[in-house]
Order: C-alpha cells, then sequence, then structure tokens
C-alpha cells in the first residue's frame, strides 16, 4: 500500500490524492497522469530541480498516477507529495507512517504557502494521517485540534525527518483569542444617522438584508462598515466555516472571532459574487457567509449578477454546478446595499442641486427595482447632514457598538430559542407560514394593522416583511408580544416609506 | 361616416384648426372639396402647407378617416368634434380651437363643474408633490374638476390626488390617447379613465414629440377656469400655460416657495406679478364646505402626548432629521422614528427629502 498522499480540493472538501511513482529505464522523463491541470503538470520542473537540490538526481523514465484517476487534480500544493514519491522510488526515502503531504516547491528546495490547507486537517483528522504542511500554513493547520501535523521548512529537514535523523517542529494548536472584537468604526464614531444606526441594530439582531440610500458624503460606507461591529462574534462552528472557506480561497485565516465583511466592486462578475470557475472557487458572497456582505453603488451592478444573488440570499447556501461537477457552498450573507438616490447623487438635498433629468431619474428608478428587493426588508434613507446640524449633534455620540452588541446578542439568543423546533436562527428566515401562527400579535394590533394595509396598500410579501422586522423590533426589546408601536416602526423601513421622497 | 366628420379628422390629423373650418365655411366651400380639390383652390386659402394638404388628400384616398373612426370605436375612443354638443365651450375661447378631440373615459358636462388647472414641472421637489395631490385631493372633495397634462412629476401628483379621492380628473395628453406616455403612469391613466378622462387632440398613435407639447398647454389652459401653477422654473411648459390662461382671461395661482429653489422661481415669479398666491386650501376654494368632506380636515386626529410633542416642532419648521427631532425634544432616535410613522400613517407628517421630515399642515 502506497502511504504517499496529496489532496486535491472540492469546493471545501480535500479529496485524498495517492502518489504512486514508477520508474523505468530510458532517457530521463517525468509524466504526470490522473487529470493534472496545468499547475500540477508543471511541477515536474519544480520536482526535479528540488529533488537535485537535496542531492537526488532523478534517473529514467518516471511516471507518476495521481489516484483516483478520475478527479481533475489542481494546483500546486502537489509538488511536495510528488517528490516524496520520487524520493521513495530512487531516493532511498521510505514513509513508515500513511501521510498527507502539502507544500509547493521552490526550486532551492523551500516550500511555499498553498491554499487548503485547513480542509487537508479536517481530511487528516478524519482518516488519522500524519500531515505535513509548509511552516507558512502552519497556524492555520493548528486551528484544528487533534491533528499530527509538522512544520516543514525545507526539502532537507523533510527527508531527514523521514530518515529518523531529526524531528520536524509539531504543529502548535492555534488559540483562538476570545476578546470582544474591536469595532472600527465604532458606531459612537459616527455622528447623527440615528435612524441609520437604529436600521443596522435591528439588521444585525433579526439578520434583516438592508438598502441605505443616500447621496455622496452622506456616510452609507462608514455606517455598513459599523455592522461589523454589532454584530455577535462568531460561534466555533460558524468560526470553523469561515476558516475553511477562508483557507480554500487562499486568504489568510482569521484567527479572531470577527465576522468576514467583504465588499465587491459593481464591475464584479456573476462568478466573482457566486462562485465558479474550471475549479469552482467559493464567490465573494460564500466568503462574506456568517458575516456582511456590501454591495456599494447596487443599481450599477449588472442586472444578472444581483439576480443571482436572489437564490442563495433565500437559501443560506449556494449550488456551484459546472461540467466538472457541483459543490454546495455556505452563503449565509447579511446583505447591505446602498447606493445614490439618484445618478448625480443630489436628489432631494437640502443645499446642492440635483442635475439629472427626469428621463434619467425615472431610468435610474427602474434599475433600482425588480425581485431583489424583495428580499431587502430595511429600506433606509440617510440624510446629509448639514454643517450646523452637525454642529447641534457635536457633543452627542450615542451608544457605542459594545452596547448594541450586547443588546443584538440577547435578541439572537431570544429568536433561536422561539425558532430552534422549527429549525430556524432568526426571524428573516422563517417561512411565513410559521412566522404568522407563532409570532405572537397583540389583539389590539390587528386594527391598527388594517388601517396601516389601507392606507399603504401592502402587498402580501411585503406584510410579512413588515411583520417578521416588527418581530426583531419586540425581540430587541424583549417583548413577549408584538405591539403597535413595534408595527409602526417596521412600517417606516418599508421602500415605499423610507423612500416616498424619490417617487 | 358623414363627410363633415371626415374633413373634422382629416383637418386635424394635419395639425389644422378651427380657423380652417370657419374658412371654409365663409368661401362656402364643401367639405369633400377637401379631397377633391386642389392646393391653390383650397390648401393656401385655408393657410396649409403644400405638404400637409397632399398628406391630407393622400390620406382621404386611402379612407384613413374611416380606418381612424373604427380605430376609435374598437378602443373605447369617442370623437367629439366642435359642432357636438358635448364638446367644451371653453376650448371656443381659443382663436385655435381644436377641430376634434379624442375622449378616452366617461362623459363629463365639463360646464357643470368648476374646473381647476394644475401644471408644473416634471421634476419636482417633495413640497411640490405633496403640494400638488393635496389640491388635486381637495379639488375632489369639492366637486372640482381637475385638469392637467398626465406628466410626471407635478401633473402626475395632482391627478394621483384627485382619482384617489374618488374625484373626477381629466388627464390633456401631448400624444394619441392611446400612447401610454410616460410609463409609469399607466397605472394612473387606468384609473383616471375609469372616473374621468384622457383627451387629446392628435390622432391616435401620435407619439410624444416636443411640438405637441406646447399644443396640449394652450388646452389645458383654456379648459381650466382657475389655474395652478405649483413649481416650476422660469423657462418651463408650466409657465407658457400660466401666460396662455393670462391671455384667455383666466384665474392664474401660484403656490409659493422658497425663494432659493429653482422650481419655485417660476410660482414666484408669478406671485410678483400679481397672481393669487395659493397659501391655504380655504383661501382658493372658499370657506364653505360640502357635506362631502369628511376626512382630513373636518376632523382632527387624537394626537398623545409625546405625538403632539414631535409635532409642534414639525409644524414650527421642516426638513428636519431624526437626530435634530430627537436631539431638541429629549428622546431617544427609536422613538422619534416610531411617533414619526405614526404621525404619518395619519397623514400629518411626509418626508421631504432623503431622512427629513416635514408637517403636511
Amino acid at each position: 500500500m502506497n502511504t504517499v498522499s496529496g489532496i486535491t480540493l472540492r469546493g471545501v472538501q480535500a479529496v485524498p490524492v495517492e502518489v504512486e511513482v514508477e520508474t523505468t529505464g530510458g532517457l530521463f522523463t517525468i509524466s504526470v497522469v490522473g487529470l493534472p491541470d496545468t499547475a500540477v503538470k508543471e511541477a515536474r520542473e519544480r520536482v526535479r530541480a528540488a529533488l537535485r537540490s537535496v542531492g537526488i538526481n532523478v534517473k529514467g523514465r518516471v511516471a507518476i498516477n495521481l489516484a483516483p484517476a478520475d478527479i481533475p487534480k489542481e494546483g500546486a500544493l502537489m509538488d511536495l507529495p510528488m517528490a516524496v514519491g520520487i524520493a521513495c522510488s530512487q531516493g532511498g526515502i521510505a514513509v513508515k507512517r500513511p501521510s498527507l503531504f502539502l507544500g509547493e516547491l521552490a526550486l532551492d528546495g523551500r516550500l511555499r504557502k498553498v491554499r487548503g490547507a485547513v480542509p487537508a486537517a479536517f481530511l487528516a483528522k478524519q482518516n488519522g494521517l500524519d500531515l505535513y504542511v509548509p511552516t507558512e500554513n502552519a497556524y492555520e493547520v493548528g486551528l484544528v485540534s487533534g491533528v499530527t501535523a509538522y512544520k516543514v521548512a525545507t526539502l532537507s529537514d523533510l527527508f531527514a525527518h523521514l530518515r529518523g535523523e531529526i524531528e520536524l517542529p509539531i504543529v502548535d494548536q492555534t488559540i483562538i483569542t476570545d476578546v470582544e472584537p474591536e469595532a472600527d468604526p465604532d458606531l459612537s464614531d459616527i455622528k447623527g444617522q440615528a435612524a441609520a444606526k437604529r436600521a443596522l441594530e435591528i439588521a444585525a439582531a433579526g439578520h434583516h438584508n438592508l438598502l441605505f440610500v443616500g447621496s455622496p458624503g452622506s456616510g452609507k460606507t462608514m455606517l455598513a462598515r459599523a455592522m461589523r461591529g454589532i454584530l455577535p462574534p462568531l460561534s466555533d462552528k460558524e468560526l470553523m466555516e469561515v476558516i475553511l472557506l477562508q483557507s480554500t480561497a487562499g486568504l489568510d485565516a482569521s484567527i479572531l472571532r470577527e465576522r468576514p465583511f467583504r465588499s465587491v466592486h459593481h464591475t464584479a462578475s456573476t462568478v466573482a459574487l457566486c462562485g465558479g470557475g474550471a475549479h469552482l472557487r467559493p464567490g465573494e458572497i460564500s466568503l462574506a457567509s456568517r458575516g456582511v456582505l456590501f454591495l456599494d453603488e447596487f443599481p450599477e451592478f449588472n442586472r444578472d449578477v444581483i439576480e443571482a444573488l436572489r437564490q442563495p440570499l433565500e437559501d443560506g447556501q449556494i449550488t456551484v454546478s459546472r461540467a466538472s461537477g457541483s459543490v454546495v457552498y455556505p452563503a449565509k450573507v447579511l446583505m447591505i446595499a446602498a447606493c445614490n438616490p439618484c445618478p448625480c447623487g443630489f436628489l432631494g438635498d437640502s443645499v446642492e442641486r440635483c442635475t439629472c433629468s427626469p428621463g434619467t431619474l425615472d431610468r435610474y428608478r427602474r434599475r433600482l427595482s425588480g425581485p431583489i428587493l424583495d428580499r431587502i426588508d430595511l429600506h433606509v434613507s440617510v440624510p446629509r447632514l448639514m454643517p450646523d446640524e452637525l454642529v447641534a449633534l457635536s457633543g452627542k455620540y450615542g451608544e457605542s457598538s459594545a452596547v448594541v452588541r450586547k443588546r443584538v446578542k440577547e435578541a439572537r439568543l431570544r429568536q433561536e430559542n422561539r425558532w430552534r423546533q422549527f429549525g430556524f436562527q432568526s426571524n428573516s428566515e422563517v417561512p411565513e407560514k410559521i412566522l404568522k401562527k407563532y409570532m405572537q400579535v397583540k389583539p389590539e394590533v390587528k386594527s391598527f394593522m388594517l388601517q396601516a394595509l389601507n392606507k399603504v396598500r401592502l402587498s402580501g410579501r411585503g406584510l410579512s416583511r413588515v411583520l417578521r422586522v416588527a418581530r426583531t423590533i419586540a425581540d430587541l426589546e424583549n417583548s413577549e408580544w408584538v405591539e403597535t408601536q413595534h408595527i409602526a416602526e417596521a412600517l417606516s423601513y418599508r421602500e415605499g416609506e423610507a423612500l416616498s421622497w424619490m417617487k | 361616416m358623414d363627410e363633415v366628420t371626415k374633413a373634422f379628422l382629416l383637418l386635424g390629423s394635419v395639425t389644422a384648426d378651427i380657423r380652417a373650418w370657419r374658412k371654409m365655411a365663409a368661401r362656402s366651400f364643401e367639405p369633400r372639396s377637401l379631397w377633391e380639390g386642389d392646393f391653390t383652390q383650397i390648401g393656401r386659402e385655408l393657410r396649409l402647407s403644400e405638404n400637409s394638404f397632399d398628406l391630407l388628400k393622400r390620406r382621404a384616398k386611402a379612407g384613413w378617416a374611416e380606418r381612424e373612426a373604427e380605430r376609435c370605436a374598437a378602443l373605447g375612443v369617442k370623437l367629439i368634434t366642435c359642432e357636438d354638443a358635448s364638446y367644451p365651450s371653453s376650448l371656443f375661447d381659443l382663436d385655435n380651437a381644436p377641430l376634434v378631440l379624442y375622449w378616452k373615459g366617461v362623459d363629463i358636462d365639463i360646464q357643470s363643474y368648476r374646473t381647476v388647472g394644475v401644471v408644473g414641472t416634471r421634476k419636482c421637489s417633495s413640497y411640490g408633490k405633496i403640494n400638488a395631490e393635496k389640491i388635486g385631493n381637495c379639488c375632489a372633495n369639492y366637486n372640482g374638476l381637475l385638469i392637467s397634462g398626465g406628466a410626471m412629476g407635478i401633473d402626475g401628483s395632482a391627478h394621483h390626488g384627485a382619482s384617489e379621492a374618488n374625484g373626477k380628473t381629466i388627464a390633456v395628453f401631448g400624444n394619441g390617447v392611446d400612447v401610454v406616455f410616460p410609463q409609469c403612469n399607466a397605472k394612473l391613466f387606468d384609473r383616471i379613465a375609469e372616473n374621468g378622462a384622457l383627451i387629446s387632440e392628435f390622432p391616435l398613435g401620435a407619439c410624444g414629440e416636443a411640438w405637441r407639447f406646447p399644443r396640449r398647454n394652450r388646452l389645458v389652459a383654456a379648459l381650466s377656469e382657475r389655474l395652478v401653477v405649483v413649481e416650476a422654473p422660469m423657462k418651463s411648459g408650466a409657465m407658457i400655460t400660466a401666460r396662455l390662461a393670462l391671455e384667455l382671461g383666466r384665474e392664474v395661482w401660484a403656490v409659493p416657495g422658497r425663494i432659493n429653489d429653482e422650481v419655485s422661481d417660476g410660482p414666484n415669479r408669478l406671485i410678483f406679478d400679481g397672481a393669487y398666491p395659493y397659501i391655504s386650501d380655504d383661501v382658493f376654494w372658499g370657506p364653505q364646505v360640502t357635506d362631502d368632506i369628511s376626512d382630513g380636515s373636518a376632523e382632527r386626529p387624537v394626537l398623545s402626548p409625546v405625538e403632539q410633542l414631535v409635532m409642534d416642532r414639525l409644524v414650527r419648521s421642516g426638513g428636519h432629521t431624526v437626530d435634530n427631532i430627537a436631539d431638541e425634544v429629549n428622546m431617544g432616535a427609536a422613538e422619534v422614528l416610531k411617533i414619526i410613522t405614526l404621525l404619518s400613517a395619519k397623514g400629518l407628517v411626509y418626508s421631504s427629502g432623503p431622512g427629513r421630515y416635514s408637517s403636511k399642515n
């Protein structure tokens, strides 16, 4: 039984790849079979040079088989197992225990950082394999407990270890700091904008998607960035999910319990946002999973891109399917969208004059509509504060993020307790039927609702969005029942109400 | 189809007006001479261009008028010629009154109503929008007939206010009555046609070209006993309409605005030049209240002490953000937001800009 294995990635999962090497006489060649991609094929040159640097001159016809043969192999992380395989066959090295090797080789035999170390660590843990990783990947591997993993700096160190001459350093467990994440920016850093801050709090508590509309300079981006600071820290399970995704995408894995924040530019393609490509990489929506996905200049996004977001926002996961297979990535994001009220940005501003023609305004508004808005529960207009208004507010900083975070945490706990029996976590994901049955609306609210319904002409979907938000507001106040005031506030976040000045 | 109607349709299709018809009567030309006579004999007399006259003749030969009438019947569009009894007599004040009106909607005896024209810019502020809507609303409550142009902005808001209160309203189009322009008003037009009318002097299918709108404006001016300019920059169609209305001897009213808002330049200027300022509904409509007014102005909604506090603040001056209101009345922002929503549900407060609120009264 061959004991040298590498991995290839299928989504966030590592698939073991056995490396078999056969050498026969003849002129020197190395051929790789088993669906290698270009990076794997080119490994031949790196492997030969690296082996030479440790004194192993590869001779004869070398055939490398990567099994199973029908799964495409990708990436430079196969360099090390191939080098070890050849060394076993020609260099008198023996691997005694079944082991997983991971690493990209430099020509001089050093090991470089690779992506996918965390999935590899999970695989090693599951199958009881020893794991050899580049030193730079050590801290992320250390996040997975219960793995025998060695840090490898160079190929010669590794061979010395395998020969029993030295002992490679074992990867230390990485300690995840449990300190409360520091909010940057803190809510108290933002002057005024009390209404928008309140909307952030509700969005964070009930996991509602949010749209900010406001002129340039009103502070939409800063508000969106402040969202991260009022979300509760990641739980162990969530943190593992986030680290797994980050490692898969080749990002630096976070060792803080801070939630991810991904800001996407409006030129992003559907693949960049949703994931895909030949190797089924995760997209931004998955990298932002358990955190915040921020879409600035929302109407400028390609229509198709926005439409593609609809289904994952609903399901909390995304299935990326290509000819080479399909992978399910998590996509549990809180989406914050931001946009200007009109192309020039100053519609309704109290000082600047809007220079858009009625036709352009109409077109812009039409772009800012469609089914995606149905997934946004909270619509908020952000006023651009005038200097005198800012002066009037000076010295009043409002609550800090930590205070709000505490309320959000408690509200989330209440929701979890209520919906656990149905398998939901937050008010935003509960289906309408269950919501209406169990949300506990005070009887006197009904008449107010009817009155409001007559006035504002809510659609069925619009109504359930209002109810959902009202339930979250009640949760924030630790109120068992949804009362008239909660519904009243929830109504103010409707699209028709919050953006009425635009129409 | 009789030859007179045919002549009206054909003349109307080349934008000839009542002057041409009167001339024909004076010279005792037969209607058929329009398509049987030649240009030097008839066309020049009627001041038609050679091209228009050619077009007219070609259309007459091809049976265009008959087909147009059939199309109208299929669409439920009535044709009202200037010789019909139902032709609005106020249009005769124009020396270039249209020969034929395309009328889509219910029959309305315009003479029996107090007619109010509302005009203004397509690109209005929330202030203009809210006031146009309110004027429309009042017009319905006082049993008036609201005339406007069916455009975006002020026009649309005025129509909307009137139809919302189940009032009668007429939209005068600068395109064919079967053309929905602007698209975003499609639903509004359907509602107007249910209880009011969409009218136009242009044939079916005519699209909104720039030269048609000033012609449309003269109809708005003529049909209105009183014309209100809500918001309009100095150079605008609404100001042209106001000038036409003055020439026709109509009363012109203007909604005063802030002097640094471009869209209030027009109305403010009109007031300076002697137009009536629209400073309250009572001043415009007179204090006599018909029985129809039940909601809104008659009974004042009951406010809680905190609601009253916020309301008082907003009545003093408008356009404030939640932050500043909360700061001044010493309440939490969430609290104020809630109160404002309740007040706007009661129809007392509106959003006058992004995140800014004003009182409606």
